[in-house]
């Protein structure tokens, strides 16, 4: 089932010929064609020919990307700007990557000159000015410049978004990225609890809203910063908002809804991706090619 | 080159003729000659004897790797300088666009539907649906296309016939190629104006308009078919308008030559000819395929419409 790229009016703007399509970030977004990933522009024109084994997105002009088993970092032209030397690399936010060298986690700048040693279990992008990461199973939560500012005490915490990150209590780590089970919550950016944890499933906070998910009732709701319901939704699932748009699945199907929870794009989709730029991908039925 | 169309067309001997779009490699075969070279036609039902063979109608892969946009822009900007200045009021913008596709162009000949199909091993495949000119008896014909438009689109219908700036530029052409026609012919006269045909790709269906020219000629025209074919090129479907100036707009932006694209290829019978225009057509260069497109630029010309255009060219016809 291939993806293709709506606009806000849910035209599809450039045809269904990816295998995976990322969201565009610099007017540029990768895509897989042939098992190889590359790079298009916001009309559907191809920046870079899919070669990489795996790529990430373009953020201050470069965009990891994997070769081989190794990962560096290109700019639009394909260049190789920061060498193929790390297991492997995450975007650049706030002029900071994540890199991966033999099981540990630091830090690059765009210079690609290392900010933080690849020494911490696990990482998050930077994201409004700090760092989470975990290391022997504690969790920290960093500023720019290295120095510890809480340990935060939960089973699993996230990156900041809307001054908000999510936090997990009674889930059980599978490995460094994953966790099952427990109740989600978030907290504040000094560690304090804004939303006690009670849910089953959160998304992280986009656009001053988070989806998040209760088994109990089977209900999706969207809540504020504060932890108040701003937003009840009939859907089987849901994604965050961006751009005005959030992701809804109904009957099987995807479309999108708008802030005030009605329905603005149709579901007609398999799959449905976040909007950026005014694009968002989405997965359609595979065109017959047979006689 | 024309000499010796001239000859075959006095002799009336049935030849075989390509036409590159500079008229710089032209070439001519009668159909004994063709033999040797591999060369398959099939115009509308008329063909020459190559192996009739059964493809069976597998699902196929085809993919296409557009160019970025901003290349297309910087190009389209450039033509739409000279069109300020005057200096043109229509050209025709064509790119490469890079493909790979599970078929192969020898299978693309005989699994596609087209009024007309031309495969040259190693060089090219072409299913064109523009006759460039159509000679029966005495009467010359011609029937100009520009202006298509997604058939699934609601509507498609009114909003193609509807649209001014569709109709402004099909006007252009019809009044191009009527003069040309009025170079070869007299008593030149449209005989249908904007009628619509569907086209069936693998992708979508697509709506095409056309207008239907014809023109006298004088008798025994065949002893001069070379001098006429050559007097009506390049096609002004595939240039634009004013020609001579347009084609130097053509050679100043584009980035690759043309050769037999947007070129014609043509088969006189020994008393009628019918002649393609060589659009949608697949290169083959060094294992790699390229599909070559493009459109009318006129001012009015909207650049992010017309790249989705050349894009949406890309396709194979097999249903």
């Amino acid at each position: 089932m291939p993806w293709a790229y709506i606009d806000q009016t849910g035209k599809i703007k450039i045809d269904a010929y990816f295998k995976e399509a990322g969201k565009h970030s610099e007017g540029i977004a990768k895509i897989k064609m042939n098992g190889k990933w590359g790079f298009i522009d916001r009309l559907g024109g191809m920046l870079l020919q899919p070669k990489y084994d795996d790529a990430g997105n373009f953020n201050h002009g470069l965009a990891p990307v994997a070769l081989n088993g190794k990962w560096g970092f290109i700019n639009i032209e394909g260049e190789t700007i920061i060498p193929f030397d790390y297991d492997y690399a995450w975007d650049f936010q706030e002029e900071l990557a994540a890199v991966s060298i033999d099981r540990k986690w630091g830090f690059i700048n765009p210079e690609g000159k290392t900010v933080f040693k690849p020494q911490l279990d696990f990482v998050w992008s930077m994201s409004e000015n700090k760092i989470i990461a975990s290391l022997k199973n504690v969790w920290y939560c960093f500023g720019r410049n290295g120095k510890i500012i809480y340990k935060p005490n939960f089973d699993f915490v996230g990156s900041f978004h809307d001054g908000m990150a999510k936090v997990n209590i009674g889930g059980k780590r599978i490995g460094h990225r994953l966790i099952q089970g427990g109740k989600w919550g978030f907290i504040d950016r000094t560690g304090k609890i804004i939303v006690r944890p009670q849910y089953d499933f959160v998304w992280n906070f986009s656009e001053k809203t988070a989806g998040v998910y209760q088994k109990e009732n089977d209900s999706w709701i969207f809540i504020d910063p504060n932890g108040q319901t701003v937003l009840s939704v009939k859907a089987e699932s849901l994604k965050p908002f961006n751009e005005g748009l959030a992701p809804a699945e109904i009957n099987g199907k995807w479309g999108y809804i708008n802030s005030s929870g009605k329905m603005q794009i149709e579901t007609l989709f398999l799959d449905a991706g976040d909007f950026s730029e005014g694009l968002a991908p989405v997965r359609v039925e595979d065109k017959k090619n047979d006689g | 080159m024309t000499d010796k169309m001239n000859f075959y067309g006095k002799k009336k001997i049935p030849f075989f003729f390509l036409i590159d779009f500079e008229m710089q490699k032209p070439e001519v075969w009668t159909l004994d000659e063709m033999k040797k070279s591999g060369i398959c036609f099939d115009f509308n039902g008329i063909k020459n004897d190559f192996e009739l063979l059964d493809f069976p109608s597998h699902p196929f892969s085809f993919q296409k790797y557009p160019i970025p946009y901003d290349r297309y822009l910087n190009s389209f900007q450039e033509v739409q300088k000279s069109l300020a200045m005057g200096e043109s009021y229509l050209v025709n913008l064509t790119f490469k666009t890079l493909i790979e596709t599970s078929l192969s162009l020898k299978e693309i000949f005989y699994r596609s539907r087209a009024k007309y199909k031309l495969f040259y091993p190693g060089r090219f495949l072409v299913f064109s649906p523009e006759t460039f000119v159509r000679i029966e008896k005495e009467t010359i014909f011609t029937y100009p296309m520009k202006g298509t438009i997604d058939a699934s689109l609601p509507d498609a219908y009114q909003i193609i016939i509807n649209d001014p700036k569709e109709k402004a530029e099909h006007v252009t052409i019809v009044d191009l190629l009527r003069n040309d026609l009025a170079k070869v012919s007299g008593n030149v006269s449209v005989v249908r104006f904007r009628y619509i045909e569907k086209i069936k790709t693998h992708e979508k269906e697509i709506l095409q308009v056309s207008s239907e020219i014809k023109g006298t000629l004088r008798p025994g025209y065949h002893e001069r078919i070379g001098s006429l074919i050559y007097d009506l090129l390049p096609a002004g479907s595939v240039s634009g308008a004013p020609k001579q100036k347009t084609l130097e707009i053509i050679r100043g932006t584009e980035e690759d030559e043309r050769g037999f694209y947007t070129g014609i290829a043509g088969f006189f019978d020994g008393n009628n000819l019918e002649s393609a225009v060589l659009i949608r057509f697949i290169e083959e260069n060094n294992k790699k395929l390229f599909f070559r497109s493009g459109g009318g630029i006129t001012l009015d010309s909207d650049p992010e419409k017309e790249y989705q255009e050349l894009k949406d060219k890309v396709y194979v016809p097999i249903a």
